[in-house]
């Protein structure tokens, strides 16, 4: 339900890095059996904490992010939006490195002097009007491209999908984030704090309807978001694997005469002509 | 999360049944592309007749998604290893309520329509079809989303396959979804019947 990034209470990421590690170990070895690659062998205690999450989202976040998106305009609020993923910028950055995207990095570092310079702190995303795209990263992407296995589905409190990768992964984010850093060195821990509070409300505003659409047309809300979460995933990993590749949809290897192996095959080692309008991937 | 706005372009997906057209027109000898741009024609056209009441435009939808869509093959897909342990009776009663119940989705999605315009590219040849990049522009100048349409020779002409929303599959989703119902459904034949029963409950409540 959280973005996974701002996130800068140093002692709650330990705790779940913790938690992640102790899991990491007792994990089975080898592919787990659950049919169509759910990849979900504690699927009982997931669900669990699935619900528990919604239930949190329902008394709480859902109704705050209304409330935030009543009482502040649209401008202000991408506004604040700019701002809060400009200032991941860093992070990103880092990341781009070490998965050694050079050409991304040098998009992100653009974009960061611009919406820092031009785009009064951020406030303004001038980057995309200037057509640099801008693409998430984080060090769980950076793992994977490094060739580190996810690990079985888990869903976090508060934090929902995830896995051990991502989960250690991001707890050490949490540490290693510059902005951080800077801001607890001058005591403004607080300031931390406050940034990831509005992340969680400003992404939850931008996702009422989604959810409430995907929940009224679901059959199955947990394995729904399950399998959105692995192909998000995948689809972020192999971006950052093959960044010269944009907005490649994994072909599904569509078989009439549908067998347990006939799931989704890659096929994406023949880079396709870009869409005719030129068009780059759009985040 | 990256998901999370991935997730919302994927919902966007009713919106590209309507989409205004504009832009790059299919070359001629592009039929795929051609295919899916006469498609998005007619989904503005039902969505612009402002004479049309609510009703008469869901049941011109559900016509111009049952002639686009490949909705027997897609059900079957969706069903996955489960196909195959259902029974004839529940093959028949699923395949109908699977075709209701994504009309029904989809014509919720459909109605958020919102001035959105559609564009789409020269397709790629595939094993058994075509695959066609599409794009949404939104009128508020939010990123564009990117679709991919799978699209199958059928017959003299062709069927949509699978709609590939920002690397989210629709039938990948939900056939990891299905196949969630029927297990905890028991499996097998009771899991088969427990599936149906959800999907009347779900076509119930999205007003199909």
């Amino acid at each position: 339900m959280v973005s996974r990034r701002q996130f800068s209470a140093s002692s709650t990421a330990l705790l779940f890095s913790t938690v992640l590690l102790a899991s990491c170990a007792s994990a089975p070895p080898g592919p787990s059996d659950a049919p169509d690659d759910t990849n979900d062998p504690y699927e009982n205690v997931n669900r669990v904490i699935f619900d528990a999450n919604m239930s949190i989202d329902k008394y709480f976040f859902e109704p705050v992010a209304e409330g935030y998106r009543w009482v502040l305009p649209s401008p202000v609020r991408t506004g604040i939006s700019n701002v809060l993923h400009n200032l991941k910028s860093p992070l990103i950055f880092a990341n781009d490195l070490l998965e050694g995207n050079p050409e991304r990095a040098g998009q992100t570092f653009g974009r960061f002097l611009m919406n820092t310079v031009f785009g009064l702190g951020g406030l303004i995303d001038v980057g995309t009007s200037a057509k640099i795209p801008s693409h998430d990263a984080d060090f769980g992407i950076t793992l994977a491209v490094w060739g580190v296995g996810s690990g079985p589905y888990l869903v976090l409190p508060l934090l929902s999908s995830s896995n051990p990768r991502d989960g250690i992964a991001y707890g050490l984010e949490s540490f290693a984030d510059p902005v951080s850093i800077e801001l607890n060195a001058h005591h403004l821990s607080d300031l931390s704090y406050t940034r990831f509070g509005v992340g969680l409300v400003d992404f939850r505003s931008k996702h009422i309807e989604d959810l409430d659409e995907l929940k009224r047309s679901s059959l199955d809300f947990y394995a729904t978001m399950r399998s959105l979460y692995w192909q998000s995933r995948n689809a972020d990993i192999e971006a950052a694997k093959s960044p010269n590749n944009p907005a490649q949809p994994k072909s599904v290897s569509y078989n009439p005469d549908p067998a347990p192996a006939a799931t989704p095959t890659a096929s994406d080692t023949t880079p396709a002509a870009p869409p005719a309008n030129g068009a780059a991937k759009a985040q | 999360m990256t998901m999370w706005k991935l997730l919302s372009r994927y919902l966007a997906l009713g919106v590209v049944m309507l989409a205004a057209v504009a832009a790059v027109p299919a070359r001629a000898a592009d039929e795929p592309a051609a295919f899916i741009q006469s498609l998005g024609d007619q989904a503005i056209q039902i969505l612009q007749n402002k004479q049309m009441g609510q009703k008469e435009r869901e049941a011109q939808f559900s016509k111009l998604f049952t002639e686009g869509f490949d909705v027997a093959e897609i059900g079957k897909f969706v069903l996955g290893r489960y196909w195959n342990v259902a029974t004839p009776t529940q093959q028949q009663d699923y395949i109908k309520l699977f075709g209701t119940y994504v009309v029904a989705v989809y014509a919720n999605r459909f109605s958020q329509y919102s001035g959105e315009k559609f564009t789409v590219a020269a397709s790629q040849p595939t094993p058994d079809g075509a695959s066609v990049p599409s794009q949404i522009l939104r009128p508020n100048g939010g990123p564009p989303i990117n679709i991919v349409w799978k699209i199958a020779k059928e017959g003299g002409g062709y069927k949509i396959r699978d709609v590939v929303a920002e690397n989210l599959s629709m039938t990948v989703t939900q056939r990891a979804e299905f196949s969630s119902v029927v297990e905890r459904g028991g499996g097998g034949a009771a899991g088969i019947d427990a599936l149906n029963n959800i999907l009347k409950q779900k076509i119930a409540a999205n007003g199909g």
